[in-house]
């Protein structure tokens, strides 16, 4: 009689495992608009959805408030794209090709044909609106800032300092973030 | 004559265990309809030491299944024509044309007749303990990999060790490796989930 007992309880908990509640992420606080750019280092999972076209990868990024260093990396670890910025502007690295501009966001739109908003990035990967552009909360918890839709999603029982994942939308792109490895 | 035409064909054909790197890469693949195997893959570089594991099958030609189980769930299908990213947590599949995706596995690699003979140039490089290595540089400037290393003890695949023009080295430690078991075919075609998005990365 035991082992079915531990079937269902294993059965149980694996469902409960498969079904994990999601709610939407609460940032501990509000952003002041003097809050602090602080640099941090982050890893985890990337997809990018451009209506219908687009991929999968991991990414590594080096945030500092005068530079970032961005990696885009297969599941096997090599780096497909980097981006770099610095005081003198951005280049992106790319199929042994390298191409310069003076912002991320205008860099690959042009290169890669979707705009990645790193500049609003650098707040909404932790769950918090970009303090220098206007923004507004839907009553469903998602963010609206800057032609944006931005939603913050955390488990329930387990919300941390920033939230599981971030799901980007503008027009016809979707982009979503895994942060994984804060250090 | 025969028997010493038979004699010959024979020393020809077993490869002894100690066979140079590139020998026991051709009998690996002419050996190996089809293989199944456990990898620990480790991505070091500057400032970075990520550590995955999974599982690997492939059956000739061109058919493979790499899955990653640890740190996360991520599955990559090559059904002979498309390749299948598919990513649990971020609900995406990625499609691509396989032809043009090598670089994305190293099981791409190993599941072709002849891909690495005909896209790279193999050079014998040395031994460690039992290990026989061997160093493939492509033929074509390929941005995926500037060089790969393959190290085989008795005519069985046990590393592969991989680095890019970013400073990125990833290391493949195998294990458990089995020689032609029976896969189901099912292994080596993929259908997206429900409620997952499908797009094409080509």
């Amino acid at each position: 009689m035991k082992c079915p007992l531990i079937v269902v309880v294993l059965a149980g908990s694996l469902l409960l495992a498969g079904c994990a509640t999601e709610t939407v992420f609460r940032p501990a606080g509000t952003v002041s608009p003097a809050a602090q750019d602080r640099p941090f280092t982050v890893s985890g999972r990337i997809s990018i959805n451009m209506d219908g076209k687009g991929s999968v990868g991991q990414f590594d990024w080096a945030h500092q408030p005068q530079a970032d260093l961005l990696s885009v990396n297969s599941p096997l670890g090599s780096t497909v794209a980097q981006l770099r910025r610095d005081a003198t502007g951005v280049t992106l690295l790319a199929d042994g090709k390298s191409w310069q501009a003076a912002n991320v966001e205008d860099l690959t739109h042009d290169v890669l044909g979707w705009t990645l908003p790193l500049g609003n990035l650098v707040w909404w990967i932790r769950g918090l609106p970009a303090p220098d552009a206007p923004y507004q909360f839907a009553s469903d918890g998602s963010l609206d800032q800057q032609g944006w839709t931005i939603r913050f999603v955390s488990d329930a029982d387990a919300p941390g300092l920033y939230p599981k994942r971030v799901e980007m939308q503008r027009d016809k792109l979707t982009l979503r973030l895994l942060p994984q490895n804060w250090r | 004559m025969k028997k010493i035409a038979l004699a010959l064909l024979a020393t020809l054909l077993s490869v002894p265990a100690h066979a140079s790197a590139i020998a026991q890469l051709k009998a690996f693949v002419s050996d190996t309809k089809t293989l199944s195997a456990s990898f620990n893959q480790l991505v070091s570089s500057k400032n970075k030491h990520e550590e995955a594991s999974g599982t690997l099958e492939i059956s000739r030609p061109g058919k493979f299944r790499w899955s990653y189980n640890k740190p996360y769930e991520q599955l990559i299908v090559g059904d002979g024509k498309t390749l299948w990213i598919y990513d649990k947590d971020l609900a995406q599949v990625t499609r691509k044309n396989l032809d043009g995706a090598l670089g994305s596995s190293p099981a791409a690699l190993l599941a072709g007749n002849n891909a690495i003979e005909r896209d790279y140039v193999l050079k014998e490089a040395g031994k460690q303990g039992d290990v026989e290595w061997l160093s493939a540089s492509p033929k074509k400037a390929d941005n995926t990999f500037n060089a790969i290393r393959m190290g085989f003890s008795n005519k069985m695949l046990v590393e592969m060790e991989l680095t890019d023009s970013f400073g990125n080295n990833t290391r493949i430690r195998f294990s458990a490796q089995q020689k032609n078991p029976a896969l189901a075919a099912s292994h080596f075609s993929f259908t997206a989930p429900k409620g997952v998005d499908v797009v094409s990365g080509d």
